[in-house]
């Protein structure tokens, strides 16, 4: 045994015995009792509605919707207060290089055509489904209405450029799953799909813990999105029907297809 | 019951990965509540056993993430300890100095290192729960090692004699 072999043998008994070692008594029931909690209220995960368990920590103490109204508030507290400061007239004169025709319609944008140039329709075509297109030019053609250009500059630009990066990459995660379900219809398994999974998983990873994962609905697909990667990634030419059945279940059960394609803005022309 | 077949192994990863108890409750937790959500998917024990754990480390790496981030904040600069810097002087204790350089590896490192080394998982199993190859996985633990022999250099010479 050489002196490097002694040494990692020597290193891993003592990681074994005392790198954050575990209690010896597990608290099984009281993390079953949290777990039966989260599932039976519906709690969709680290951001979801709040159980209030004496074993969950700050995170989930705290319901969801608290972090939204204060953020909502404070962006709200901002646009007032920029819009104050700057008026009106700084903004008209800002309004010309700002604002665009609105010929394209309220959610007809493609996700690669956006820029930061172009807030209001970056918004329009990522943000709340609900939001009325037609709201859009009567606020853009006045002058009063430019002052909403200016005033949640910081955090418009942050939350809209994670709304098109998330945007962007649902695309990508719905063309490969199509691609991918169609090679898994006719047995094939194709091994730039894999790698392409990979890619995705790893920007699946990331947006889930970036602000783009803070709307519910949003982190619930990429949390489902993920789970998918998983299973696709690990898929090889020796893997079982079975296995296939299973990812094939995952896309069908949980609608991963049909909610990318619901959650991705569509394209313009 | 699958919980009770599955939670000891589940929570040991996680107090590993966490050094705290109640974030590996936490972590714990979340993995089995998302694993039942879509527990219709699996039908096999071995194939939820591997699932769980692709989610329980996919759970625990996010979350520690966010942790940090936090923490970050508070910690000065003056408490970082560098793989590459440390002094015996300053940290005579072997034990406080492993845990250092573990927790200074990179995080792909330390995982794999923590999965194979402490809590004596494969490498397929890693694989299967990183979503990687199990090269990448043996790789990661070679590396691992080699920067922890590193980091305790200066012991070396009363271990291995």
């Amino acid at each position: 045994m050489s002196d490097e072999d002694r040494m990692d043998a020597l290193l891993r008994q003592l990681a074994a015995d005392e790198y954050n070692r575990p209690p010896e008594i597990i608290p099984r029931e009281q993390m079953w009792e949290a777990v039966q909690r989260g599932l039976g209220t519906g709690d969709k995960g680290l951001g979801g509605n709040g159980e209030q368990g004496t074993v969950l920590p700050f995170h989930r103490r705290v319901p969801g919707w608290v972090y939204y109204a204060v953020a909502a508030a404070l962006l709200l507290a901002l646009g007032i207060q920029v819009g104050r400061l700057l008026g009106p007239s700084p903004a008209q004169q800002l309004a010309p290089r700002t604002t665009q025709p609105d010929s394209l319609g309220p959610t007809r944008v493609a996700p690669e055509s956006v820029s930061i140039g172009n807030p209001r329709r970056d918004l329009a075509a990522t943000d709340s489904r609900s939001d009325d297109g037609a709201k859009g030019p009567p606020k853009q053609k006045g002058g009063g209405p430019e002052r909403q250009l200016t005033p949640d500059v910081g955090n418009d630009i942050s939350a809209r450029a994670y709304s098109v990066a998330a945007a962007q990459h649902l695309t990508e995660a719905e063309a490969m799953l199509t691609v991918f379900k169609g090679d898994l219809s006719q047995g094939r398994m194709d091994a730039e799909i894999s790698a392409w999974g990979k890619d995705l998983l790893s920007n699946t990873r990331l947006l889930l813990d970036s602000p783009a994962a803070r709307d519910p609905v949003r982190r619930r697909l990429l949390q489902d999105l993920e789970l998918v990667l998983v299973q696709i990634v690990q898929l090889s030419p020796k893997s079982s029907a079975r296995d296939r059945d299973l990812i094939k279940g995952a896309l069908t059960d949980d609608q991963v297809l049909t909610r990318l394609r619901t959650a991705i803005p569509v394209k313009g022309t | 019951m699958l919980y009770d077949q599955h939670v000891d192994r589940v929570y040991r990863l996680a107090f590993r990965l966490a050094g705290e108890d109640e974030l590996a409750r936490d972590f714990t937790q979340e993995t089995f509540i998302r694993a039942f959500q879509r527990l219709k998917d699996f039908r096999s024990e071995s194939s939820f056993g591997t699932w769980i754990h692709t989610i329980a480390t996919s759970v625990s790496l996010n979350g520690l993430r966010k942790v940090k981030k936090f923490r970050t904040r508070e910690s000065s600069l003056d408490d970082a300890l560098t793989v590459g810097a440390v002094s015996r002087r300053a940290e005579p204790d072997l034990k406080e100095r492993l845990k250092q350089a573990i927790d200074n590896l990179p995080e792909g490192y330390r995982t794999v290192f923590v999965m194979h080394d402490v809590e004596g998982y494969t490498h397929e199993e890693i694989a299967a729960a990183l979503g990687v190859q199990p090269g990448t996985s043996k790789a990661q633990l070679f590396r691992a090692r080699a920067k922890l022999r590193e980091a305790l250099a200066d012991f070396a010479g009363e271990w291995v004699s």
